[in-house]
Order: C-alpha cells, then sequence, then structure tokens
C-alpha cells in the first residue's frame, strides 16, 4: 500500500468519524453539563467548547445563541454549557473569574479560553482552529 | 421642582441574542453604559400578563379575566400618574397603536412621537409589540428600535428599556429578556423579576 492509499484510507475514516458525530449532534443540540457529568463527557468527547454562563449575566445571553449556531456549522466539535452558579466545583478548577468564558478542550485538556464576548467572527476563527487540530494534528 | 423624565419601555421580545447579530449600535452602547440585567420570566409569556405584572408591582399567580377599575387603577400607574402608551392591557384607541401586524416602521414611528410629546409633562410607561409579531426581518425591526431608542433616550433623565421575555423559539418564547436602565438591578448575582421592574420605575418616578 503506498502513500497516497493510506492518505485516502485516512481521509475515509475520518470522513465517516466525522458523519457519525453529525448524526449525533443532531440528536444531542447544546447539552447542559454539571459538577456531577463534566469530567465523563471531556473523557469522551475529542473536541469539546464549553460555555460557562449564569442566567443573571447579560453578556451570556450574546455569547448563547452565536456558540449555538456555530455548533451547527463545527458539528465535529461538542458544544456544551455550564451554569456556573450550579456548578462551581467545575468552575473553580478551571479557574472561571468572570462571565461569559469559553473553554476549548482537545483530548481532554483545556488548550484555549475566551473571556468575556467577541465578534461571531473572532470566535469562529478560534473554533475552526481547534476543528484543525481535531482532524489534521498527527 | 421639575417633573423628573422618566421612561419605562418595554420590548417585547427584545433579546440580547439580537444584539450581536444584529449589530445595534446603541443598544450595544448601553450595554457597555449602562445598568444592565436579565429579566426571568417563565410564567407568563404573554404582554398583557407581563405588563399586569410590572404595572401591580407583585407577582401574579393567578389568571385574570379583566381589570378591575381598569389599567388607571393599577398602582404603579396610579401612583406615578404616568402617561400610559402603547401598553398591551389597554384596548383604548387613546393608548394603543392600532396598526396591522406587519407594519412596525409605523408602530415604531408612532410610539416614538407619543413618548416625545409626552415625556415633558413627567413619567412614561410605553410598550412596542413590533418585534414579537416578526419572524422574518428581525434584523431589520431590531435595528429601527435601536435607532428609535437612540432618539428618546437622549430625551429623557433616567430609563428602563426592558423586555418581559426573549425571541421566539420551539413555539415559545426564550424566557429571558433585557433590562437596561439608569439605575441598577436589585441583586447583582440574580435575575430580575418582571415586578422588581415595576419598584424600580416607581422609585425612578418619585425621585
Amino acid at each position: 500500500m503506498d502513500d497516497s492509499e493510506t492518505s485516502e484510507m485516512k481521509k475515509a475514516f475520518f470522513k465517516t468519524v466525522r458523519d457519525l458525530v453529525d448524526e449525533n449532534r443532531k440528536v444531542r443540540g447544546v447539552l447542559d453539563l454539571n459538577d456531577e457529568n463534566f469530567d465523563a463527557f471531556i473523557k469522551s468527547h475529542r473536541g469539546v467548547v464549553v460555555d460557562f454562563w449564569a442566567p443573571w449575566c447579560a453578556p451570556c445571553h450574546i455569547l448563547s445563541p452565536m456558540l449555538e449556531d456555530l455548533s451547527l456549522k463545527y458539528r465535529g466539535i461538542s458544544f456544551v454549557r455550564v451554569n456556573s452558579d450550579e456548578s462551581p466545583l467545575i468552575s473553580s478548577r478551571y479557574y472561571i473569574m468572570s462571565l461569559p468564558t469559553t473553554l476549548f478542550f482537545l483530548d481532554g485538556q483545556p488548550i484555549d479560553r475566551i473571556v468575556g464576548v467577541l465578534p461571531y467572527e473572532t470566535i469562529e476563527v478560534r473554533i475552526a482552529w481547534l476543528n484543525r487540530k481535531l482532524y489534521y494534528s498527527e | 421642582m421639575a417633573k423628573q423624565k422618566a421612561l419605562l419601555f418595554g420590548i417585547s421580545a427584545l433579546s440580547y441574542g439580537y444584539f450581536m447579530k444584529c449589530r445595534l449600535k446603541f443598544l450595544n452602547y448601553l450595554l457597555s453604559n449602562a445598568f444592565r440585567g436579565v429579566v426571568e420570566n417563565r410564567c407568563f409569556q404573554n404582554a398583557s400578563y407581563a405588563w399586569l405584572a410590572v404595572l401591580k408591582m407583585e407577582e401574579i399567580r393567578e389568571e385574570f379575566n379583566e381589570l378591575k377599575g381598569g389599567v388607571f387603577s393599577l398602582p404603579l400607574v396610579e401612583k406615578t400618574n404616568a402617561k400610559l402608551v402603547n401598553v398591551p392591557l389597554v384596548a383604548s384607541k387613546d393608548v394603543r397603536v392600532q396598526i396591522s401586524k406587519n407594519d412596525y416602521r409605523k408602530e415604531i414611528g408612532i410610539v416614538k412621537e407619543k413618548i416625545l410629546g409626552a415625556i415633558d409633562e413627567g413619567p412614561v410607561i410605553a410598550g412596542l409589540m413590533a418585534l414579537e409579531n416578526t419572524r422574518e426581518n428581525v434584523c431589520d425591526v431590531s435595528g429601527a428600535i435601536d435607532k428609535m431608542l437612540f432618539d428618546v433616550l437622549k430625551h429623557v433623565d433616567e430609563f428602563i428599556v426592558f423586555s418581559p421575555y426573549g425571541m421566539p423559539r420551539k413555539g415559545k418564547f426564550e424566557p429571558y429578556g433585557v433590562f437596561l436602565s439608569t439605575r441598577p438591578r436589585p441583586h447583582e448575582h440574580e435575575t430580575i423579576k418582571l415586578w422588581e421592574i415595576g419598584k424600580i420605575f416607581f422609585e425612578m418616578a418619585n425621585a
């Protein structure tokens, strides 16, 4: 088997995985996680975007619809929300000092964060970066 | 002593979600420079009920069929002697703007004109339904509201701009609305309830 065949097989494999994840996302939507189920979810999903929010936080209500919209665009990434008031353990573990904060996880590790609300296009650049890492890094 | 130019302005279905999406310049300016909060209303996703809670300044627990004594006997209206503009509880043509549901520009124009015409006389309580009746051109309607707010708020001393619920979602409205004001929200780490808005305006109008 030569290199080009291996590369084609790799591409086909990742496409199948992406399709499966896409199907899964259509059912799941943006999930709400808490102190109890957060770790298990992060361990079992490769790329995760976590929106730390609270009901009383006005900018959080600006950010959430943008992330929801992006979740439909980047279906290979899992988009979840954590209510910081109800999940203080997870919030303090990741030093969530102000809301909203968005954390990016790759293979269980936090690799990037956004504090506050940024324009849609800027958030998308960061998510696209995570997406590339997810599928194209060795 | 000159009367306080205080405005309580309820815009049904205005949502923080539109602020960035529709690039609403003035509302984003207010978000950064005025006191802000989030209105939480899971029970009364109907403009009349929501306004009743605001004007009664107390939690509404039961259904109402008709207002005994009329809207002008409701505590907030009675105690502030505020002028009503397009408040959904009132059927009177003097108060409601009678237009077709799709004519948002006309509703916004008339409400703006009536607020500006009344604000020098004392407190004004106004409502706008244009966004609630919109499903498609949300950003156009939001943009027109944004411009109207800029034109109106520069003529008032104190204001509360709120929405009793947010954007339409899955056949209902999202339970979170907007609160922007010259007065802070009552509890820093809690959402604002509808009757609390009435109380804040009462203090504002009687300052």
